[in-house]
């Protein structure tokens, strides 16, 4: 064997040896195999769980509207101080709709773009991330209250994704997202101006179509937290029973 | 001329073994790449949790709105007794003052210590991380994040605010829940600490789980 295939073998050879290693040392999430059967098993599962959380979510809408109703018409109730505590805490806690003026912003996926048949990492669709960071600025620019697509904001939130889809409060919602925001157009505006915010948000819309709008609005409606409040851990520290 | 044919034999081999070698090269170099591509994917902001996780979140939450239905019924009728009413109310005042953080409460959860220095797209992407994985309160260095608290804000020099406070590393993060469940969302495969650990060159941090985490008041 020539000296040159000798060193080419020996160099090849150390070149499979560390890209096997580095095979057995990868470790990637792996890709459902499910059989098409399954996978619309699972599909109508989902969908019968969004069902029930729909019918759940309007019947705690009702009962806190009963509620607020059977508190008013109680007079006796009604005289007393601490009705009026609690209204201004659910008022604080998204438990009462904001009125007043604001704006809109709209959200949605590139026009050329099917998000149900495409990776969830392509660059033309909203992600989660992007509704995350507006929320964030929102709530620098201390605006009263804030809901994307019927689903008050509330401290408790979470904005994330499964697949394609994107969950906030629970919910699955659809693109197009519209933010809606009780508070100064003005002030927020200049900050939107700021090529330090929403940096990839900004370079998508230019680059990858995402459709980004904004309009101010008189009247605004932000609907009550339609969700469950999590309280199974927590207690208070005046040793009182909560 | 057999010396010549033995010669030709072993240089046909070689070729043949040269052969195998990269068709088995070419192998592992793609496989790796499909690799390296699933791992960039996966460090993505938002991870592209499964069908799986989408229905236990479904069904963790549908079981936690029967439970609140559950609660406002309750209330409701109690609220139509007047000798029941005032207690209602009280017990009512109670439950909103520990979730607008008027009131100091304690409970088990999480404290997670970073070290490095994080900008306000990080600590948006954690505080939703917590709040996802069913924490039910959440402080960083000692500001509690409720309903009346003020966004992350960058500051031009790359500092960030939030409440008017300006937060420096080291950063303690704490969440008041359920501690194993918090512990092992956070610090799981695609876990957002993983996020970190990949994006940052030398991440460092610990987590711990607490009987009793504290946090005041707003």
């Amino acid at each position: 064997m020539s000296t040159s295939i000798k060193i080419i073998s020996i160099f090849t050879g150390i070149l499979v040896g560390l890209l096997v290693m580095a095979q057995f040392k990868t470790t990637t999430p792996t890709a459902s195999s499910y059989p098409l059967d399954q996978i619309e098993a699972q599909e109508d599962l989902v969908k019968s769980y969004v069902d029930d959380e729909t019918q759940l979510k309007s019947r705690i809408v009702s009962l806190r509207e009963e509620i607020n109703k059977t508190l008013d018409d109680n007079n006796l109730i009604s005289q007393t101080t601490n009705l009026e505590k609690l209204n201004a805490l659910k008022k604080e806690i998204g438990l009462s709709e904001i009125k007043g003026e604001g704006f809109y912003i709209e959200l949605n996926d590139s026009k050329f773009i099917d998000r149900t048949s495409i990776k969830s990492d392509e660059p033309g669709i909203v992600y989660a991330a992007d509704i995350r960071d507006i929320v964030n600025l929102l709530r620098a620019n201390n605006v009263e209250g804030i809901a994307i697509n019927d689903q008050r904001i509330i401290a408790t939130s979470s904005i994330t994704s499964v697949g394609n889809s994107l969950l906030i409060n629970n919910s699955t919602l659809a693109p197009p997202f519209t933010i809606s925001a009780v508070g100064d157009y003005e002030s927020f505006l200049m900050r939107l101006s700021d090529p330090g915010v929403l940096t990839d948000l900004q370079k998508r819309v230019n680059e990858n179509g995402i459709q980004f709008f904004i309009k101010k609005s008189p009247y605004i409606i932000l609907p009550i937290y339609n969700g469950q409040f999590r309280l199974k851990f927590i207690q208070r520290n005046d040793g009182t029973v909560s | 001329m057999e010396l010549f044919h033995r010669k030709k034999d072993i240089y046909n081999s070689q070729i043949a073994i040269l052969l195998i070698t990269g068709i088995v090269l070419g192998f592992l170099v793609i496989n790796q790449a499909k690799h390296f591509t699933n791992y960039v994917e996966s460090i993505g902001r938002d991870s592209t949790e499964n069908v799986f996780r989408r229905i236990q979140i479904l069904k963790t939450s549908n079981d936690e709105l029967k439970d609140e239905i559950e609660t406002l019924e309750k209330q409701l009728t109690e609220l139509t007794d007047q000798a029941k009413s005032f207690a209602t109310i009280d017990n009512e005042i109670k439950k909103n003052e520990i979730i607008a953080g008027d009131i100091d409460i304690w409970g088990p959860g999480i404290e997670l210590v970073i070290e490095n220095n994080l900008n306000a797209v990080w600590f948006t992407d954690l505080a939703n991380e917590l709040v996802a994985s069913g924490a039910e309160a959440i402080s960083i260095n000692s500001i509690r994040l409720t309903d009346s608290t003020i966004g992350f804000d960058s500051l031009p020099n790359g500092q960030i605010m939030i409440n008017g406070v300006i937060l420096q590393a080291p950063y303690t993060l704490q969440a008041v829940g359920d501690k194993d469940a918090l512990d092992q969302i956070l610090t799981g495969p695609l876990g957002i600490l993983e996020k970190m650990k990949a994006t940052f060159q030398d991440f460092k941090y610990t987590i711990s789980e607490k009987d009793r985490i504290e946090m005041k008041q707003v």
